[in-house]
């Protein structure tokens, strides 16, 4: 099948994505245009096929039928290591650090195979967020918050030019989900593009310029928040017929 | 002076020692540290794919008995004795290729369970395969083949110490960086640009390689290989206890393991071969419930608990 | 061709689902342990020797027939489960994989060495059934019969007992959500124990049918335990009906490669089912999709 021609604007385009469990379908022709240099969100009911969603584009799920490009080039059926160095990284909704190795192993791992400065440049992340004197200590021994940073941090190491986030501030305290969030701006402005499954409808409102919403496998809607908020479809989604709770 | 530099030292030390020990030695003590040397080598390969990949082999043994067949086989044909390790090795290699890209597919228990049954399709081939195995029977090589007990005691050895190195030195490469990232969690190491499946098989490939050149030695050691002797269940048990109770995934563990268990095999039980396997199961046991990072981690617990501990451990 | 009339056909079928029964009696026991500890038991043939062995004790110093022999045996080795689930398993339930994987391969290491401590090497049998049952042109060892009708016998009753009964129930309640049967009321712990014990006990009654059928050696148990992985990945881990059906069809394979090619080949039939199995679905054809 020949995929349709991604938009040049667009970084990533997915076209008609289904993945089927057996009779399941977890995702039901998703279509979805992920402007460059963006930061864009992807919402959804529990269950609604976001992680699902990223476990395809980031090669992890073969088993999807559909097509997706990265940067005008096919990835579906790539291995996951291949989409990752081509510069598409994506985050864990449930921190995966390896626990027995260190904080500087962990970054490091990810890094390039021939560059000579891969630890100094490790050793630069972890200062960005005032994890240094962590380099040496195991991934185990880590609070929770710090681990999901460190994976954050992890995926740097590719200077990917799209991250998938999946969650990445939950069950993170408030200080580090700030410098977790205040890092996302900032890579962003660098160029970085973004696209984020978050729950908390401030931060999306705040971060996103364009919001895709999943529901039942399927987009239901996408825009701007503003948009969004009030799409009949999307209160329904979330809320059942008798809504009225206030979206945001 | 840091914990490398000291196992350095301890590393030349014992190599030292190793090379000289023939000259003091009779022939029952040499061969004795022949099997040391045997045991090391092979629980070093074990510890390669199941002590820093996390995939844990029941059946590793199969490459011995692939490695001892060869040679022996080559031998008879008229090679020389250092060509037959050699090729043997090679062998056993070559067909850990496809085995490992069929099997490392599996997970956990499945990969377990599927090279346990390795060892005894190895084991039921060389019985059928009459024609080249004489089966049952078993290939009795001719005294004037082998080479003297000193060429087999320093080929074992530099079996035992180039197992080492190679495990030594993959520990402190990004090889074996992403080894150990492939053992943590395997999905998220191919999420951060591992490709796992080829550090997998390089992996196997060369955990095969070394038990392929110590059966081949071991089959010179003994003159003679049967279908029970060259896939023996023993042997895997062996590396696998040895490997947890020095500790798996370490330089040093199965080293300490095997020297261990061996002393304390000769000493204690080397009347009774059943004894010797049963109290193996106990300390496999012990060491499961109780020490699950082996002899070795003692040592290092003890480093740890030293204020300046943490300023040793860059990688 | 000789081989394919019908009379040697049936023949083999019948051996073969005789000697299926045999499998899966014991690999439903393995899966009904997988099923509720997520724990592999590889020492759980050697809890079928040990039946095997109290028979050929029984017969030889007692005179007892092996199948007045299952009364005790049977009864012995459920409690010989049931502590050995209190005092080992029960400290490796819930820890990875391989933890538990490993300390049943110390047991089951263990278990075979005192056998040989114990009883030697050598083969033993108990010749206590012998001859053939003749239906029309067909002959059925008396003790295949036998072994094969008492084996599809317990393994039926322990399935309607795990289907009816109240305990039953509970069983499977823990081998579907242990978190939520616990919620529930349900005494986890002790389930595990009575579960492990009724395992080691449908292994026990496997190891006196075989006593009646083969000669056998504290050693023997590796080529079973290899059967039974072989048909629990086939029928699905944790799947009691699908390790029945995965006992059986290793069974009649066997017969028929036996039957058709050599007696050799048929032992090897078992590890090419497993590969292949392995290489189609490398997690199995049902059950649980990754350790």
């Amino acid at each position: 099948m020949s995929a349709p021609v991604c938009d040049p604007d667009h970084i990533l385009c997915a076209w008609g994505l289904t993945r089927d469990f057996g009779g399941v379908q977890a995702l039901r022709g998703v279509d979805l245009h992920v402007a460059r240099g963006s930061i864009t969100g992807l919402i959804g009911p529990n269950g609604s096929g976001k992680t699902t969603l990223f476990q395809v584009i980031s090669g992890l799920d073969r088993g999807a039928t559909g097509a997706v490009t990265f940067d005008r080039e096919s990835i579906l059926g790539w291995r996951p290591s291949q989409i990752y160095r081509r510069g598409l990284a994506r985050t864990f909704q449930l921190s995966r650090v390896f626990p027995e190795l260190t904080v500087l192993e962990n970054i490091v791992v990810a890094g390039s195979r021939h560059d000579r400065s891969v630890t100094e440049r490790a050793l630069g992340l972890l200062e960005r967020v005032n994890l240094r004197d962590y380099a040496a200590v195991l991934g185990k021994n880590l609070s929770y918050g710090q681990q999901k940073l460190v994976e954050f941090l992890r995926v740097l190491m590719s200077d990917p030019a799209l991250i998938l986030l999946d969650e990445p501030a939950a069950g993170v305290n408030p200080t580090l989900r700030q410098t977790l969030w205040d890092m996302v701006r900032h890579l962003n402005g660098l160029g970085a593009t973004f696209l984020v499954i978050e729950h908390n409808m401030e931060v999306i409102a705040d971060l996103c310029s364009e919001v895709y919403v999943l529901s039942e496998g399927e987009i239901i809607a996408h825009g701007d928040f503003a948009a969004i908020r009030n799409d009949e479809r999307v209160l329904e989604a979330y809320f059942g017929k008798s809504r009225r709770h206030g979206a945001a | 002076m840091n914990n490398y530099r000291i196992g350095l030292w301890i590393g030349v030390a014992l190599v030292a020692l190793a090379s000289l020990a023939p000259l003091g030695l009779n022939d029952y003590q040499q061969s004795f540290l022949l099997q040391v040397f045997l045991v090391i080598a092979l629980a070093q390969a074990w510890n390669l794919i199941s002590g820093m990949t996390g995939y844990v082999s029941f059946g590793h043994a199969a490459f011995f008995g692939v490695g001892a067949y060869a040679s022996a086989l080559l031998l008879t044909w008229g090679f020389p004795w250092w060509l037959a390790v050699l090729k043997s090795a090679g062998i056993a290699a070559l067909l850990a290729v496809p085995l490992g890209f069929l099997t490392l597919r599996l997970r956990g228990p499945y990969f377990a369970i599927a090279m346990l049954g390795l060892n005894e399709v190895g084991r039921i081939v060389a019985t059928l395969w009459v024609s080249v195995t004489h089966g049952g029977t078993g290939l009795t090589l001719s005294p004037e083949l082998l080479p003297s007990l000193d060429v087999k005691y320093f080929t074992m050895f530099g079996l035992a110490l180039g197992a080492t190195l190679l495990v030594a030195w993959i520990h402190r490469s990004r090889f074996g960086l992403e080894l150990r990232a492939i053992r943590e969690d395997e999905e998220a190491a191919e999420m951060v640009g591992v490709n796992t499946t080829l550090n997998k098989v390089i992996a196997f490939v060369l955990s095969a390689l070394i038990p392929g050149a110590v059966g081949a030695v071991y089959v010179m050691y003994t003159s003679y290989i049967n279908p029970s002797s060259a896939f023996e269940h023993a042997r895997n048990i062996e590396m696998i206890v040895v490997v947890l109770f020095g500790g798996s995934g370490t330089v040093w563990g199965p080293i300490i393991g095997a020297g261990t268990v061996m002393v304390l095999r000769e000493m204690l039980w080397a009347q009774f071969p059943a004894a010797h396997l049963a109290a193996l199961g106990v300390l496999l046991l012990v060491v499961v419930l109780y020490l699950p990072g082996g002899l070795v981690s003692i040592l290092r617990d003890r480093q740890r608990s030293r204020p300046d501990a943490r300023s040793g451990e860059s990688p | 061709m000789e081989l394919l009339e019908p009379e040697i056909l049936l023949q083999l079928l019948i051996g073969g689902l005789l000697a299926g029964a045999l499998y899966a009696l014991l690999a439903c026991g393995l899966n009904l342990i997988f099923g509720v500890m997520r724990v592999i038991n590889l020492a759980h043939a050697e809890l079928m020797l040990i039946g095997a062995f109290g028979a050929y004790v029984l017969f030889h110093i007692f005179g007892l027939h092996p199948l007045a022999s299952l009364l005790i045996v049977v009864p012995a080795i459920f409690f010989v489960g049931y502590y050995l689930q209190r005092f080992l398993i029960e400290r490796v339930v819930g820890r990875p994989m391989l933890t538990s994987l490993l300390a049943t391969y110390g047991l089951s290491i263990i278990l075979i060495n005192l056998g040989l401590l114990l009883f030697s090497a050598d083969f033993k049998s108990i010749p206590a059934l012998q001859g053939s049952f003749l239906i029309d042109e067909l002959a059925v060892s008396k003790p295949r019969a036998t072994a094969g009708l008492i084996s599809l016998l317990l393994t039926v009753g322990v399935y309607q007992f795990l289907e009816r009964t109240r305990l039953g129930k509970a069983i499977r309640a823990v081998s579907e959500h242990a978190q939520v049967a616990a919620i529930c009321g349900i005494d986890v712990r002790q389930i595990r124990m009575l579960t492990f014990g009724m395992a080691a006990a449908m292994a026990g009654a496997a190891g006196v049918m075989l006593s009646v059928i083969y000669s056998f050696w504290p050693g023997s148990g590796v080529d079973f335990i290899q059967k039974c992985f072989a048909i629990i990945i086939i029928g699905g881990m944790g799947n009691f009906v699908g390790a029945f059906y995965g006992g059986i069809l290793l069974g009649v394979v066997e017969a028929f490669v036996g039957g058709f090619i050599s007696t050799q080949w048929a032992e090897a039939a078992a590890y090419l089912l497993l590969v292949t199995v392995l290489l189609i679905r490398p997690t199995g054809l049902k059950g649980v999709a990754r350790a």
